[in-house]
């Protein structure tokens, strides 16, 4: 029996350090595999070491060069203008339900909650047919614009994490404001929005990683209109069993290039979640 | 009295609107089949197909009216091809030859890159978005023949390519003894690829062979087992063959007695041998081969580039051994894939479609192809060809191609008891008698057939 307190902590410290270093390396191994892999100037596709004996930048020169057969440049546009205007569509949308869910109050509120809710439960993929047929018949399927409608029609379901957080707005806000002479609208865009700002990022972020991310829609909607693909496609065709020998470190190359453009807007994003959220609005 | 007219007049009412809504279904589908029907001209069937003239693919060329009937002369025909990524350039060419030939009329052709091996789930998701004519894999002809996907070949075309092509080509593009689609390649099969500075030619021959080069320098020889398209070497050497019955449900023909001997000769040579490696060879064989801890592997064509690269100037292939049952050197006997171009079903353009494909399928298309692609023909003649005899891969495609069994007639329960039972065979920790080969022989066709 350890007696002293100081053995006891540093006993207990070094146990959970080392659960979280084993942890932290099971999850950050495929990364730094995927990276190392990504660098390597390796011929062969498999092979039985994992830090490869010499290093090139070539995978990338040729993913973006080399566009004959898989045009990933193209596929990254693509991705980057799907995942762009339904980010915007979808935050503001997102935002607008939940401020209204928070603030109004109308009849049907807690149906439409409960509705809304509900059918947010559902899987994607379990419509997915049939949205293929409708955008059909309306001509929009194979086409990026039939992607970026379905990504941010529905995102508004979404609206309980924001909702929750409107909620701790203090409604002392919404009644001075209306007291000055302001609108609902005015409210919202003024006086709430810029007081939440963790919580429009949150929105942004998910609503661009959804559809940068996304597989199974974009391949059942673009099917065979190579050039509307998306990189998740190309990725995907990369992996086939005739082209993997020759496209594989390509592959590792785009897989890294994907992380760039989330990466890049959560840097750019990450100071507003540190700033105050309503710090010095309502005085105690 | 009058809620009983009201119910007989609901019953009857709804009657009326069940029988509409068939209605309108079996007209649609009448339509698409009579339409089909009409682009194949309907002669598929068994008692006029001595009368058909066969028609070759020049006489097509020469001929608009015979091959295109009235399409394009006066409406705009627009097809959509779809090929692989990397062969798309060749297919644009060969497209545009054929629009060229017919010039007059007013076809256009869209190649469009899509993968052969997935083909069959691509155009049953939507038939009427998917390509006019596609490539696949013979693997996808159990999905796209029986639910009609692709339509019957003109009699005069198919006469003249039953007359040309591989048996084995033929058997895969055909359904019920009809063909439904045109061999494009007859090299989707698997051999050895082998580093010739390390083991002989005549070494690399037989199985018993193999394993002494590998023992003797202490290098491996791979090849996937426990894959069920790997697998079924063991049943099918000992002359086993498999067919589907009307209902869809695998029919093995194997002989037990026959199947355990050949196992057992498998068991005593490999199991107990450390330097024969049960991997996925289709990932792994290239950099086994490029770092030499492996001589020798099986694949397929589709590995070629890999493996040239891999090897260099070390690179060989050959058939696939022979094994030593019952003391006798016996021929390992492969699954044999082909590649196939379909004509939808559903296309608008019927004879054009079927023009088209006849023409991709043709001699010189497949020449074409076999110079910058590398694709291995499926026309009997080219086979025969100095083109072949000269190429280290096809060579050994085809010989293994004459010991084969074509890739048709498979359920989808067929491939995992399959490879099950090859793992069984070389693991030594598995009771390898008779008694126990003839266990797991029994557990395999059990697992397959079981409905």
């Amino acid at each position: 029996m350890i007696k002293s307190y100081k053995a006891r902590r540093t006993v207990a410290n070094t146990l959970i350090y080392v659960i979280l270093t084993i942890l932290s390396i099971i999850w950050i191994l495929p990364l730094v595999w995927i990276v190392m892999t990504s660098f390597s100037g390796e011929e062969a596709t498999f092979i039985d070491h994992v830090i490869p004996t010499s290093w090139t930048f070539d995978h990338y020169i040729d993913l973006f060069t080399n566009t004959k057969v898989f045009d990933y440049p193209r596929a990254f546009l693509n991705t980057l203008i799907i995942s762009i205007f339904s980010c915007i569509i979808s935050t503001f949308s997102v935002l607008m339900v939940s401020y209204a869910f928070s603030r109004l109050r109308f009849k049907a509120r807690k149906p439409f909650m409960n509705v809304a809710m509900i059918l947010g439960m559902f899987p994607g993929f379990m419509t997915m047919i049939a949205i293929y047929y409708i955008l059909k018949v309306v001509g929009l399927s194979q086409n990026i614009v039939g992607l970026i409608i379905v990504y941010s029609a529905g995102a508004a379901l979404n609206y309980f994490i924001s909702k929750g957080f409107f909620d701790t707005v203090p409604k002392a806000l919404d009644e001075a404001a209306t007291i000055d002479g302001a609108t609902k609208n005015q409210i919202f865009w003024k006086i709430i929005l810029p007081m939440s700002k963790p919580i429009v990022v949150y929105t942004v972020l998910t609503t661009f990683i959804a559809p940068w991310t996304d597989f199974i829609l974009a391949k059942m909607l673009l099917r065979d209109a190579t050039d509307q693909y998306t990189v998740a496609l190309v990725l995907w065709n990369m992996t086939d069993k005739e082209k993997v020998d020759t496209f594989f470190y390509n592959f590792c190359a785009g897989a890294v290039i994907v992380a760039v453009p989330i990466t890049a807007l959560f840097l750019k994003m990450q100071k507003f979640y540190v700033e105050g959220i309503t710090g010095g609005a309502v005085k105690g | 009295m009058f809620s009983k007219t009201k119910k007989v007049a609901g019953v009857a009412l709804a009657a009326a609107m069940v029988v509409t809504a068939f209605a309108g279904c079996g007209g649609g589908s009448n339509g698409s089949s009579s339409n089909t029907s009409s682009g194949s001209n309907s002669n598929t069937s068994a008692s006029s197909k001595q009368e058909v003239k066969a028609i070759t693919v020049d006489e097509m060329l020469k001929d608009a009216d015979l091959a295109l009937k009235d399409e394009g002369k006066n409406e705009q025909v627009s097809l959509k091809v779809w090929a692989p990524s990397d062969a798309l350039d060749t297919f644009e060419e060969q497209c545009k030859a054929f629009t060229d030939n017919f010039s007059d009329r007013k076809i256009k052709i869209e190649v469009v890159a899509q993968g052969e091996s997935d083909a069959a789930a691509n155009v049953m998701n939507d038939p009427s978005a998917a390509a006019d004519v596609f490539g696949f894999v013979s693997d996808q002809a159990s999905k796209l023949y029986p639910g009609g996907y692709v339509s019957p070949v003109r009699a005069q075309y198919a006469a003249a390519i039953k007359d040309t092509n591989l048996q084995g080509a033929i058997d895969v593009a055909s359904n019920d003894g009809n063909l439904v689609s045109f061999p494009e390649t007859g090299d989707n099969g698997y051999f050895i690829y082998y580093n010739k500075s390390l083991i002989s030619e005549d070494q690399i021959k037989s199985l018993e062979g193999i394993m002494k080069a590998c023992d003797d320098q202490g290098k491996n020889f791979m090849m996937n087992l426990g894959n069920g398209f790997y697998g079924c070497v063991i049943p099918l050497t000992a002359g086993g063959t498999y067919e589907l019955d009307a209902d869809g449900n695998q029919v093995l023909n194997y002989d037990k007695d026959k199947t355990v001997k050949v196992a057992k000769a498998f068991a005593d040579l490999l199991a107990n041998d450390s330097h024969f490696v049960n991997d996925d060879t289709d990932k792994v064989l290239a950099s086994q081969l490029r770092t030499k801890k492996a001589l020798a592997g099986v694949s397929g064509t589709w590995k070629l580039n890999a493996m040239k690269k891999a090897l260099g100037d070390d690179f060989a292939c050959a058939k696939l051994p022979t094994i030593k049952v019952d003391g006798k050197d016996t021929d390992m006997i492969s699954m044999f894939g082909y590649k196939l171009i379909g004509v939808n079903a559903n296309t608008k353009y019927p004879y054009t479609a079927q023009a088209l494909a006849y023409y991709l399928s043709g001699e010189k298309c497949q020449q074409e192809r076999m110079e910058k692609l590398g694709w291995g023909p499926s026309i009997t003649k080219m086979v025969e060809s100095d083109d072949v005899k000269n190429n280290t891969c096809l060579k050994a495609v085809y010989e293994q191609q004459a010991h084969s069994v074509p890739q048709i007639g498979l359920a989808g329960s067929f491939w995992d008891p399959t490879g099950a039972f090859g793992s069984y065979c070389v693991e030594k920790k598995n009771d390898l008698t008779e008694a126990g080969l003839g266990k797991a022989f029994d557990d395999m066709v059990k697992s397959i057939t079981a409905v």
